[in-house]
């Protein structure tokens, strides 16, 4: 199996915003391991064009995702300045953009090691904002096995944050309000991100470690989605509101 | 001679809502009413209801409070209504002892609510701003849902008749005035014995849940709601099948917390 292969049709999926069909229809016997190899691979490429990375993203935290794609466990990828969004999105920039409500986490100290826990993430976080994660798998109709979607950097295409703010107490009883147009989409509280949001985080710095890496002091983490993504169309206005935390919007054209 | 025999509308409500009354005591199905009985509409589903009231209230039951159903818009699209329903709450609907007992009931199920207790009688043209003045405490609660109909299915008009599934209610310890938040964003989780089964915000219902007590407020037929009135104002989280054994709580942030435990 040649992985640079495998990256180059990702690449050129994301560079042409175009979809492709899933690695695993021609290489079934991609591993997770593997696939988070083309996924450095693609991070690499996207920093040689000049990004740089700006935050880390968690997805497929909830256990109904992980039942579905039946899988025991989250997925990590990666966010580039370039795939920051200050309130417009573009959806000709996207092959088939959604989004969802979560909240990041902003770490005021390093956070490595093999067993790390929710109360230490916690501990080491400086501040929360709220934020909604634009996901575009570059497989066509979001089919895809686990190694494929990590090798796709988790569906990683755009992200907007609000404004930062203390850490409230428990973040596992945090509200969200997910609306689109003005719509109640979904509601939520923190513990549907694996019965707490740091829970996730420290989950990413556990995983990490197993790769020879840490979560640095500075680093933002969007640690993973309160309600199901929806898709979104030019004209749409999408806003999630968090309580005890803010919210944040985005207009789509 | 033989006469056409006409019964009036009235007495055949007092006999569905004595066959609802009757199905919930001896815990048994029956088929659903939009199935069998021509004309049913919203008017005369609400009347089965009352007839139903009354028959507890004659059995010396006590009148607590109201109940919202339909209040998502998922379960309004599921149901093709575009409104919610009420139903009521008797004495003996209250759990005190934190535990439930399966042996009193048909197939129930547990949805986590917020329950609000009125100070004064809202007026049937009430807001949620007055629904919030009005409210001396909110409450945490887990309400125990079963319905008289086979399989828990039925139409919309068939749950209308059934009180609004109305079962059981476990009210939490805490009461907190709802004044300096927004009891719309007020996150809730629900767990089943440490596992969590469903999160959700206030909005989940009708958008407000002061607002789903000012539907009520506004759309009750034969008595308002009133000072004392306990109203719970609709499911937050999809409902859960309830089996032995289960220990159910929900946190509501801001608010409190509720549990019991199935026997």
């Amino acid at each position: 199996m040649d992985t640079q292969l495998l990256a180059d049709r990702v690449w050129e999926a994301v560079q042409s915003t175009t979809a492709i069909s899933p690695l695993t229809d021609t290489n079934p016997e991609l591993t997770v391991d593997a696939a988070y190899a083309i996924q450095e691979d693609i991070l690499e490429r996207h920093t040689r064009a000049g990004a740089t990375i700006a935050a880390a993203k968690l997805g497929l935290t909830s256990r109904a995702k992980q039942q579905q794609m039946n899988v025991s466990e989250p997925l990590y990828g990666w966010l580039t300045d370039a795939m920051r969004v200050e309130g417009k999105a573009v959806v000709d920039d996207y092959i088939q953009p959604r989004a969802e409500p979560e909240i990041a986490f902003m770490l005021g100290e390093e956070l490595a090691g093999p067993d790390i826990t929710t109360a230490q993430v916690i501990a080491a976080t400086e501040a929360i904002a709220p934020a909604l994660d634009i996901l575009d798998s570059r497989f066509a109709g979001y089919q895809f096995t686990l190694a494929d979607v990590a090798a796709d950097n988790s569906s990683a295409a755009g992200f907007v944050l609000g404004a930062p703010v203390a850490p409230p107490s428990d973040l596992s009883v945090i509200g969200c309000i997910f609306e689109k147009n003005d719509d109640l989409v979904a509601t939520a509280a923190g513990a549907a991100v694996m019965d707490h949001p740091a829970a996730a985080v420290a989950w990413f710095v556990r995983k990490l470690h197993e790769r020879g890496r840490t979560l640095p002091a500075g680093m933002t983490v969007l640690a993973g989605a309160w309600t199901a993504a929806v898709p979104i169309a030019a004209g749409d206005s999408l806003r999630a509101t968090f309580d005890r935390i803010g919210s944040v919007e985005l207009e789509a054209t | 001679m033989s006469h056409a025999v006409v019964t009036d509308r009235a007495t055949e409500s007092r006999r569905l809502a004595d066959e609802l009354h009757t199905t919930r005591l001896a815990r048994n199905e029956i088929e659903t009413l939009t199935s069998r009985v021509p004309g049913l509409d919203l008017d005369w589903a609400y009347e089965i209801q009352q007839a139903g009231i009354d028959l507890r209230l004659a059995e010396g039951e006590r009148l607590v409070g109201g109940k919202l159903g339909f209040t998502s818009v998922a379960m309004q699209r599921a149901m093709g209504v575009d409104s919610p329903n009420y139903g009521w709450l008797t004495g003996s609907m209250l759990i005190h002892d934190r535990a439930v007992h399966l042996d009193q009931l048909i197939h129930p199920k547990v949805e986590p609510e917020i329950g609000f207790l009125l100070g004064t009688d809202l007026q049937p043209d009430c807001t949620a701003s007055d629904v919030l003045e009005a409210t001396i405490g909110v409450f945490p609660c887990l309400e125990i849902v079963d319905s008289r109909f086979r399989d828990f299915r039925f139409e919309p008009l068939d749950n209308i008749a059934d009180n609004s599934s109305a079962g059981l209610l476990v009210i939490g310890d805490a009461a907190v005035k709802p004044t300096g938040f927004d009891l719309a964003r007020v996150g809730a989780v629900m767990r089943i014995n440490g596992q969590v089964v469903g999160t959700a915000a206030g909005a989940a219902a009708l958008d407000d849940p002061a607002e789903a007590v000012a539907w009520m407020a506004r759309s009750t037929r034969t008595r308002g709601l009133r000072s004392g009135d306990l109203v719970i104002s609709g499911g937050l989280t999809a409902p859960v099948d309830l089996e032995a054994g289960m220990l159910v709580s929900v946190e509501i942030d801001r608010i409190g917390e509720a549990h019991f435990r199935v026997i």
